[in-house]
């Protein structure tokens, strides 16, 4: 069976490295998107409110999406890289069983949920003739359902 | 954990119970949307065709399937022996559990691209229901994982 976190500590002090990196990319990004939001205001001024609004969101919610995944993740890196004796227990906990087949047990439930959630949804969605939703919520249920069965049968199952 | 303590004759009855009841509810809901649909508005007769496709061979020819091998289990002593083993491979299910983990990581960024992707078309409706299957994905997790298994 794979192992998920090699218990090497190099290997751990590699990872954080990257996971910095992603990290700084992922704000970096953040900003980008931010500017690229507002910048689109000032250069159409000729587009209707509607265009605008959704812009204004982009603009404020592409940011705080990257920010919310960069920002912990340089931090982290940031000060388990500087402390030796944090960064062997980080690693301990990553490696701790309990908390893997806890986080398990969460996925494949939340995951059930989700596919019975979605199934109602386009039911719902046709019933209101709301059809955007309706094939949304049906290309998100191919995802989940695809790359189920994808990982346990092309992956998973050959360990 | 309370799944223990019952027999598996107990709990092969309670599943077959839920899988009937729960056919039962849907092949109702369909029949009830098919006289409520309105067929003749653009794309909806499309939509149905593809509901009821995915939707039966998903989730009822598998509960179906699942009914007969529980009635034969609950008939037949060797059959209810394989059940029991079926239900002890911790391989199938360390397998399975893996698999959903991979997925709903996977999705949680789909997700995410696609909220991203949305807002600058001006696609108001995808991005909305990108946002409510997110949070549902999420905060399904988070209550399973804090409130649930965590208590075990």
């Amino acid at each position: 069976m794979k192992q998920w976190h090699n218990s090497d500590p190099s290997d751990f002090s590699r990872r954080l490295r990257r996971e910095k990196t992603a990290g700084v990319l992922l704000i970096l990004l953040g900003i980008l998107l931010s500017g690229v939001g507002f910048a689109v205001r000032l250069t159409h001024p000729e587009q209707d409110e509607t265009f605008h609004f959704a812009w204004q969101l982009f603009a404020a919610l592409a940011p705080a999406l990257c920010l919310s995944y960069g920002v912990p993740l340089l931090l982290r890196a940031q000060r388990l890289l500087g402390r030796p004796f944090y960064q062997d227990q980080a690693r301990i906990e990553q490696e701790d069983e309990r908390a893997l087949l806890i986080d398990q047990k969460a996925w494949a439930g939340a995951g059930r949920l989700l596919t019975g959630a979605l199934a109602l949804g386009m039911l719902a969605a046709l019933a209101l003739v709301q059809l955007a939703v309706f094939w949304t919520c049906f290309a998100l249920f191919l995802l989940l359902r695809g790359s189920w069965w994808l990982l346990r049968r092309r992956y998973w199952e050959q360990m | 954990m309370t799944q223990k303590k019952q027999t598996l004759e107990q709990r092969l009855r309670r599943k077959l119970l839920v899988d009937v009841v729960l056919v039962a509810v849907v092949f109702a809901l369909f029949l009830a949307q098919t006289f409520f649909l309105n067929f003749r508005l653009p794309g909806v007769r499309p939509a149905w065709y593809v509901l009821c496709y995915v939707w039966m061979f998903t989730f009822e020819f598998p509960r179906l399937d699942h009914i007969r091998r529980l009635r034969r289990a609950l008939r037949n002593p060797v059959y209810l022996e394989k059940a029991r083993q079926e239900e002890d491979d911790e391989r199938r299910q360390l397998i399975e559990r893996l698999a959903w983990e991979g997925t709903g990581k996977l999705l949680s960024w789909a997700l995410l691209a696609a909220m991203l992707v949305a807002l600058p078309l001006a696609r108001l409706e995808l991005f909305w229901t990108c946002l409510g299957v997110y949070l549902l994905l999420w905060g399904s997790w988070w209550l399973l994982r804090r409130y649930y298994w965590e208590r075990m």
